[in-house]
Order: structure tokens, then sequence, then C-alpha cells
């Protein structure tokens, strides 16, 4: 932390911020770049793996355009959006109410400050490394209750940062954009979580030393944690004087009075923004990740990137296809097979119907003389059940042969004799008997016996002859 | 690698395509073979079935003679020996007084072909009465079954009797 400027000056010329070489060099040959606004003109700085000036100047070419996989760190205040959670706001409602203000479509990510302790935890464990000089800078300072609570309402909470789709769209999926103002946030909040918090407004930002060039992103903080006020200052020598005078420039240009105290002035170190980068790119459990990412570099559908949508759409129906496709050739095999066994099941039909017909030509004099009505049989079956008294009618087809039995009766009082009488009828085998009935006259009962007259084949094969 | 944004909609173009040229055609044609060989399986089984049963029956095939014929020879036989048996037909349905007094039925009524053997078939009703039964039995078995006629349906109430007579012969040359 640059509080005070001989500590800074230590700090960024005195090699107190060491280098980390073997942790933040970039080992993929990604290059990384500071990407800022400068009156109204985009400038971009190269930057060393240690976070660090790369050269003296800028340049206004976009890096990408030479190189696909880059990584940028974008302080551009009007492009770099954000903001804070209200009460039981959704992403969804927060991503409505960026684009309402902006007017022009986002993508965006939400970042979750002090979420759970052990989180928590972990991230200051990582933090008291990474800002070492910062806490340095107050190690006397003890947190108070109120510094502690006044640090949670200032920088806790749910963040989401977005720009604009077009931004992106011109910037290859490999490189990454990093929301400047979203890493210092959360430099911040991990700072803030064991040492005292300036009077608000304060002054911070970032420093990215060089030689002989060194550039300070200024951040004015307000008290609701907002970075209001964004100023980028070049220092052509790092001395005292030109240090001073940055942070009173910035201090005056952010209404906050020439005379502002060292104190409220907490700068980082631009090493610090690149070990958070690649802490925050460490392939951890989710609950030790830094809850920092680069921008999307499209729109997100369920947390999955457009683009693979897509793309899983596309091997999704090219497998459809390729299953439809064979589906249908096995279905034509399968078709041109059924329809040969068919061809020769209808051979052996054909065949066996030329047998049959020979067969029935060949006994249908036989046919015809069994298929005939057997009177006998009736004729026998019909005295088998008769009793001296009844009378006995046969109405026979060759399928089915009725028996009507029936006893006449005088009178009311000899109507159950003669019911009785019927009942002892024994009918022949394999026929029914109905149920006794009356005659419309009431002088006569009667029973029905049904028996199968002839097999029902030949009874078809004489009748319709199918 | 791929535009997926492109090949996405021509793949599924390509998916339609292939579904409704190919597949499911197919799929169709294969139910309706499918279908078929159900079908014809059954006719295969009922036919084997058929033809088991038919070897139950003694071969003896009918005679040459035209439907005509026979309707005419069986009605002139009826004629003649019903008195020998006791048994008076009353009436022939639909029958007519032809020439030489012999009692005819005209060929147009109640006939077709009985398919399972192609001959033509020829019924007729007989209503009369009996004196006993046993003469009845006997004018049947002596006079329609023997003679290769099939009693196809029978009423007796009382001494009255109404019996459909089919007749089997070839189809007269000319018809």
């Amino acid at each position: 932390m640059f509080g005070k400027f001989k500590k800074a000056k230590q700090d960024v010329t005195g090699g107190l911020v060491k280098p980390m070489a073997p942790k933040s060099a970039l080992s993929n040959s990604q290059t990384s770049w500071l990407w800022v606004k400068e009156s109204d003109r985009e400038n971009f700085f190269e930057l060393t793996g240690q976070g660090h000036l790369a050269q003296a100047s800028h340049q206004s070419h976009e890096p990408w355009l030479d190189a696909a996989n880059v990584q940028v760190i974008s302080f551009c205040k009007e492009d770099d959006l954000d903001v804070r959670a209200e009460a039981r706001e959704s992403e969804v409602a927060m991503q409505k109410r960026i684009m309402a203000d902006v007017g022009v479509k986002i993508v965006s990510w939400p970042q979750q400050l002090k979420t759970d302790p052990g989180q928590a935890q972990s991230a200051l464990d990582r933090f008291k490394k990474l800002g070492r000089h910062f806490l340095e800078s107050k190690a006397s300072a003890q947190p108070t209750q109120s510094s502690k609570s006044n640090s949670d309402s200032l920088l806790s909470g749910v963040w989401m940062y977005a720009t604009a789709q077009s931004r992106m769209k011109s910037i290859p999926a490999q490189s990454k954009v990093w929301s400047g103002i979203a890493l210092v946030r959360y430099m911040l909040a991990q700072a803030f979580k064991s040492m005292t918090l300036p009077e608000t407004p304060f002054v911070t930002g970032v420093v990215f030393q060089g030689q002989p060039t060194t550039v300070i992103v200024f951040l004015k903080c307000e008290a609701d944690g907002q970075f209001s006020v964004q100023q980028v200052a070049r220092l052509s020598d790092m001395s005292e004087e030109a240090f001073d005078a940055a942070c009173t420039n910035f201090a005056e240009h952010a209404r906050l009075g020439r005379a502002l105290p060292k104190e409220r002035i907490k700068l980082f170190d631009g090493t610090h923004l690149m070990d958070l980068i690649e802490s925050s790119k460490a392939r951890v459990n989710s609950s030790a990740r830094v809850p920092v990412r680069a921008y999307p570099a499209e729109v997100e559908i369920f947390g999955l990137r457009q683009s693979t949508w897509l793309r899983a759409a596309m091997y999704a129906s090219a497998v459809a296809v390729a299953v439809d496709l064979v589906w249908g050739l096995s279905a034509l095999g399968m078709t041109a097979s059924a329809r040969s066994e068919n061809q020769q099941i209808k051979r052996d039909v054909d065949q066996l119907s030329v047998s049959r017909q020979a067969a029935i030509d060949a006994r249908f004099g036989t046919l015809i003389k069994d298929g005939s009505i057997p009177l006998n049989r009736l004729i026998e079956e019909a005295r088998s059940m008769y009793r001296d008294g009844m009378r006995l009618e046969i109405d026979a087809t060759r399928d089915m042969t009725v028996y009507k039995v029936s006893r006449r009766f005088q009178d009311e009082g000899s109507q159950p004799a003669a019911m009785a009488e019927l009942l002892q009828i024994r009918q022949p085998e394999n026929c029914a008997r109905s149920a006794p009935e009356v005659t419309l006259q009431l002088n006569e009962v009667f029973i029905n016996v049904q028996c199968k007259t002839v097999d029902p084949y030949l009874a078809r094969l004489l009748g319709s002859g199918t | 690698m791929f535009n997926a944004k492109l090949l996405t909609p021509i793949l599924l173009v390509c998916l339609a395509a292939v579904h409704s040229g190919l597949t499911q055609p197919q799929l169709d044609e294969l139910a309706k073979e499918n279908q078929q060989t159900l079908a014809l399986q059954k006719t295969t089984g009922d036919l084997r079935a058929e033809m088991g049963a038919l070897q139950h029956f003694e071969p003896i095939a009918v005679g040459q003679q035209d439907i005509d014929q026979v309707m005419v020879e069986s009605l002139a036989s009826w004629t003649k020996t019903q008195k020998d048996y006791g048994v008076t037909i009353m009436e022939t349905a639909g029958a007519t007084n032809g020439a030489g007094g012999q009692t005819v039925v005209p060929t147009a009524q109640m006939r077709s072909v009985n398919a399972a053997s192609g001959l033509q078939s020829q019924e007729v009703v007989l209503k009369g009465s009996y004196i006993a039964l046993e003469d009845l039995q006997g004018f049947f078995a002596d006079q329609v079954v023997s003679q290769g006629a099939s009693i196809s349906g029978i009423k007796l109430k009382g001494y009255a009797f109404e019996a459909r007579v089919q007749l089997f012969g070839r189809t007269p040359k000319g018809a």
C-alpha cells in the first residue's frame, strides 16, 4: 500500500514487492495487457508476468489482433459496468437493470463477496500474502467493531460486472478480459477484513510500475462501495514529488481536496492483480476458488457458453442424423427381408390351398354325408327325453338343434306337477337346457334343450363353403 | 473448428429429410409387411389344421352329374318312392309342374356355388307328413343321404315335417 509515500517508494523502488516469477509468470505464453481509457482514447500497456509495465509507451492497436490468446485488464469507466445487488435481487434482474441503464446487450457475471466463513478465511489467507505491503502499512492498526461492520456494508454483498456484448464480439474467445474494478473491489474486501477501513470516500487503485514509466489507475471509492471517479496517471519517474502530485491531482479531481490524508489513499501493486488472476484460474475446488473471473466471451445460458450449447446441439443433431440414417437403413433391410419371407409364406399358402382343395374334392362325398343333419340321432335324443303326456318338437339346422319339450296342464293346481315332470328330464350329453317357461295362455309349460348338430367345420364348409 | 451456428440447422434439415424420406416410410412399410406376415402365418396354420382334420374323412368323391340333372332326378325319385316309406311330400318350395308330370324347381332359386368345392349347391325345401318316425328315417336315409344329398335343416312337429335338402352337382354345360 502506498498510504505513505516513503513506504510506497520503498515498495516500488526498494524492491519490497518481490517478483514472484514462478507463480505469476504466464507459462502458457499468454501476454497480459492493461487496457485504459485516457481522454476518450483507448490505450494498451503491455504487462509483464509480475504486473509491471513491459514497455515505456502504450499502443492504441488492439493486442488481440496480433495474438488471439491475450489477457487484458480493463479499466475503462464507461465500458466496465458494475452494480450492487439490492435486497433479494436476482441476477436476471440485475442484468436487466444494467441493460436498462446502458441500453445495450451485455455479458455479465456475478461476484459474491464474503459468502461463507470458510471461503472468506481461505481467501484471506491468500491475501495476507498478496496484500502484504498493503497490510504492513497499517500493521499496528487493529480492526474495530465499527470499522468491521463498516467494511461489511461497504464491500460485501453481490456485485455484478458487465460489459457490452458488442465490445466482446471483436475479441477472440481465447482472450480474456478482466474487469479491473472487480479485481480491486475483491482485493479491498479481502484486505479490510483484518484492518481498519479508512474514512470514506477514499482513494484506491493499482500501480503498474515500470521503467521509466509507471501507470497508476486511481479510483474514488464511495461510502456505498461504488467507484465513482476513475483516472489514469502516468509518471515518468517514481519520485516522491511526482507520486504526491499524482495523488493530489486525483484527490482534487475527485473533489476530495488537496490535503487528503495519506491514510485515505489505498493503492495496490500490479503484482497483486496478476497473482489474483492466476489464483482465480487455478483449478481448485469450488469452495476455495477466488470469486473473480474474466468477462464471459459470449452470452451464457445456465452457466454455459452459447457456443457450447450450439456445439452440443450440432453434435446432437449429427448423432441424430446418423442414428436416423442407420435406423432407416436397417428398416429398409428388415423390410426387404420381411417381404421375401412373406413371398415364401405366400407360396406355401398357395401350395397348401391347392392341397386343401384336392383333399376336399377327394372327400366331398363323405363331407356331404357327414355334414347332413343326423336325423336318426335327433330322433333318438328326442325319445330319450320324451315322457307320456308330453309334446316334443325338433327344429334343427347344421349348427344347432333345439328340442322343445312341452306339457299341458288343466288348471293352476297341476302346473307345479307338470313343471316338476319337465325338470326331471335329463338332457343328452353336451346339450343345454333352458329354464321352464309358461305359454301366454297359461295352459302349457315347456323347456328348450339346445344341442350342437354337426361339426361346425362341416357346417361352415357346406354352408358358405369358406 | 466447425461453424455450429451454420451446421446445426443444416443437420436438422438433413435429419428431417432422412426421417421423412427414408426412415419413416421404411418403418411404415416394415409394419405393413410384419402385419402381413402375421396374417399369412395364421392362414398357414389354419390350412395345416384343416388339412389335418380332412385326413379323418374317408375319400369319396361326388358324382360327375350336373346340378340340373341331380335335382330333376332327386325330385323324381322322391315323388316316386314317397308312398313306399309312408311319407307324403305335400309341397316342394318353388316347385312347378313340368312336362311329363315331373315336378321341377326353377334352377335360379336357392342355388349358389359352394366355395369349398366349387360345386353348384341347390337347396330344396320338402314339406310333408309321415305315419311313423321309422318311415321318415328310412326315407331320408335311403332317398336323400344315400343319394348324395345332405339335410341342412329339419323341423318335426307332430306328424309334419319340413326339411331343407342340399343337392350338389357340377355347373351345367353352357350355364
